[in-house]
């Protein structure tokens, strides 16, 4: 094992909303088409648009948890246990039109954690659940306002004229999703860090792995190049 | 006597069908197999009375224990021995797609054509998958394009089962004129001097077609039931390799490199080795690897090690399954008496059986070649159909229901994992598609061979 749980998530704690676009737009299929301002434009109006929907969201529903909330507005929140390991772990997901799921076996498991290798504090305040919740419910968002909302309604034309073909950029959403969760649930840093804390429950050395790969696409690692 | 031989053959039989279901090591299940299938005809042949049985099978039953065993045990694993150097130029041809970055740029520029659409994309990076496995074969090669394009279907919101099947049936068609395949199935067709009765062009003939109509199918199933709700999930994938990235640059020139091999053998005929060393350096090549000898010299013999690396786990099984198929050649004279009245000499009959029956291609049962099918194949031999007949006959649920559809295929278990789908559920829908699959090519090649 190279690092310890607790370093990892400090240093992604550090991480400001520009480097996790990096991360983003890593496992962006359509990356090679922009370039590294384009990129940043898109960043920095990927997480407005999640700021402000939830900003309209809060007034909304002031002091309200996001199951109620969610329930509210008409989403089936399901909560099973499901997941089992290996090199992709579902967390949650949104099914079109109206059905959240958290996968409650990965939150026990990283809540564990936290608690096992004394991240609490550095994690304060952090519900896991509602994080979760949160972005999933964003796409719901997303899918009601999709004729109007920027990261529906932003394409990229990837064929040559005459012919054409516009496609959503899909990291977009998952940026505004993760704004959205983070100025909902009010906590101090990106939900992406779920991605290493969660995957380290099941997967200790893919949680490594990524952590690697998070910090290389946010620009702050060099990779080391194999001969 | 010829008959409790023949029962005792078909309860072991079963046996063996019960063993693989039940998930046990096929490869030593294989080898007892073998000894069983050797030790009771011999027994059989000192025993027999019947004097028309005799007459019928003057031959093959006057075979010494010497020459029984030489030929399980000795020719069987050896004759597969030129199958193996197949499979390990293959994996090595694979590992170098991999390695200058050809396989996921092209999955990559597909992407960018598809786009958002799940279903153009993901029918796109479908007939990619299969171009380049018409060539490519080994599990880690399928893991290895696999962990690139999975997360892309699963991105695109295409459920997981759906993309898991589409993904596994994409290169299951492409098997359909992989050589190195081919060159496994060629061996269970074997004349008297050692020769395959069954040449890769007769094998192409109607592969080729066999692998449109697969991909024509994975089309039409992706079409319709990608258009069903669309799931966002929000999940962490482990990094495919720590180099995933680097090679995404492929010139657009290199990009025609999987397909290359098999290209050259099937319109130049020129051999499978040769196509594999000639498609791999014209990767590194116009990939920029070439730059100096000792350079490339390093690089080429670390990219073979990992080849015959990722071959190994087959490596044991190919070894044992010959003995079993030599084994089920001795016992042609009692399954014939026992079943040769049952069996119809009618191909209509048999296609339609095969059709039918077609899910018996799963679980290594009789219907592929991977598994009980050789002791099958051995009964139809016995009754006298024709190889170009019988071949595709067997080879289609090998290739669809064992290679594309079962969970006992090696990558598919891995793929299973991967996603995270219930067997159940994955099962549910690739055992449908691989039926339908089946009775469309089984109609083909009735009406090209029956
Ligand atoms: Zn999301």
């Amino acid at each position: 094992m190279k690092y310890v749980i607790s370093e990892m998530m400090e240093e992604l704690i550090k991480l400001d909303a520009m480097e996790w676009g990096g991360y983003a737009f890593y496992h962006e299929p359509l990356e090679r088409k922009f370039t590294e301002e384009q990129k940043k434009v898109y960043i920095r109006k990927a997480n407005a648009c999640g700021e402000q929907e939830a900003e309209e969201l809060l007034k909304e529903y002031p002091d309200t948890g996001i199951k109620a909330l969610a329930e509210d507005m008409g989403f089936t929140v399901k909560m099973p246990k499901t997941p089992a390991g290996g090199g992709h772990v579902i967390f949650a997901q949104y099914v079109e039109p109206k059905e959240i799921t958290v996968f409650t076996d990965c939150v026990e498991k990283a809540e564990k954690l936290i608690k096992k290798e004394h991240l609490t504090s550095l994690l304060e305040g952090i519900d896991l659940t509602e994080v979760l919740l949160a972005h999933e419910l964003f796409h719901g968002i997303e899918y009601r306002k999709r004729k109007e909302i920027f990261t529906q309604t932003e394409k990229i034309q990837l064929w040559k004229r005459p012919f054409s073909n516009r496609s959503r950029i899909l990291c977009l959403s998952e940026m505004a999703a993760m704004a959205f969760a983070k100025k909902m649930t009010g906590i101090h840093c990106s939900p992406y860090i779920l991605d290493v804390l969660l995957m380290y429950a099941y997967n200790e050395e893919a949680a490594e792995a990524l952590y690697e790969e998070i910090l290389e696409a946010a620009g702050i690692r060099e990779r080391e190049e194999e001969c | 006597m010829e008959y409790v031989i023949g029962i005792l053959l078909l309860v072991s039989f079963f046996g063996l069908v019960v063993y693989a279901v039940r998930g046990g090591n096929l490869m030593l299940g294989i080898f007892v197999m073998g000894i069983i299938w050797t030790v009771l005809p011999m027994v059989g042949n000192m025993l027999v009375t019947n004097p028309d049985f005799i007459a019928a099978n003057k031959e093959a039953i006057s075979i010494t224990w010497t020459e029984a065993l030489q030929k399980v045990f000795q020719s069987g694993p050896e004759g597969w021995g030129s199958v193996l150097v197949n499979v390990v130029f293959g994996a090595w041809f694979g590992r170098v797609l991999m390695k200058t970055g050809i396989a996921s740029t092209l999955i990559r520029t597909t992407t960018e054509l598809g786009g958002d659409k799940p279903a153009i994309t993901c029918i796109l990076l479908c007939i990619v998958t299969t171009a380049c496995f018409s060539s490519i074969f080994g599990a880690g090669a399928v893991v290895a394009i696999g962990v690139i394009v999975l997360p892309i279907f699963m991105s695109l919101g295409i459920p997981k089962v759906l993309a898991t099947c589409a993904f596994m049936l994409s290169v299951g068609a492409g098997m359909f004129v992989n050589p190195v395949l081919y060159g496994q199935y060629s061996a269970f067709f074997l004349g008297e001097d050692g020769k395959t009765l069954y040449p890769y062009e007769q094998h192409v003939s109607w592969g080729i077609y066999a692998l449109l109509i697969q991909v024509a199918v994975v089309i039409i199933m992706v079409a319709v039931l990608s258009r069903e709700k669309k799931v966002h999930s929000w999940a962490a994938t482990a990094p495919a390799s720590a180099k995933k990235r680097r090679g995404d640059n492929a010139p657009g020139i290199a990009l025609i490199a999987p397909i290359i091999p098999v290209l050259l053998l099937i319109v130049f005929k020129v051999p499978i080795i040769l196509g594999f060393i000639i498609g791999s350096f014209y990767a590194l090549f116009t990939c920029g690897k070439i730059k100096n000898w000792s350079q490339t010299c390093r690089m080429v013999n670390k990219d073979f090690f990992d080849g015959v690396v990722d071959t190994a786990p087959l490596v044991g099984f190919l070894l044992m399954l010959p003995m079993f198929n030599k084994a089920a050649e001795l016992c042609v004279p009692y399954f014939n008496a026992l079943l040769g009245g049952i069996i119809p000499n009618n191909t209509l009959v048999i296609s339609i059986v095969f059709a039918v029956l077609a899910p018996l291609g799963m679980f290594r049962g009789p219907f592929t070649l991977f598994g009980c099918g050789a002791a099958t194949l051995g009964i139809l031999k016995g009754i006298g159909f024709s190889t170009a007949y019988l071949a595709p006959l067997i080879i289609i649920p090998s290739t669809v229901m064992n290679v594309s559809c079962c969970i006992t295929q090696s990558w598919i278990i891995w793929g299973v994992n991967y996603t995270k789908v219930s067997t159940k559920e994955y099962l549910k829908l690739s055992t449908v598609v691989g039926w339908i699959i089946c009775i469309i090519l089984q109609i083909m090649v009735y009406v090209m061979f029956g």
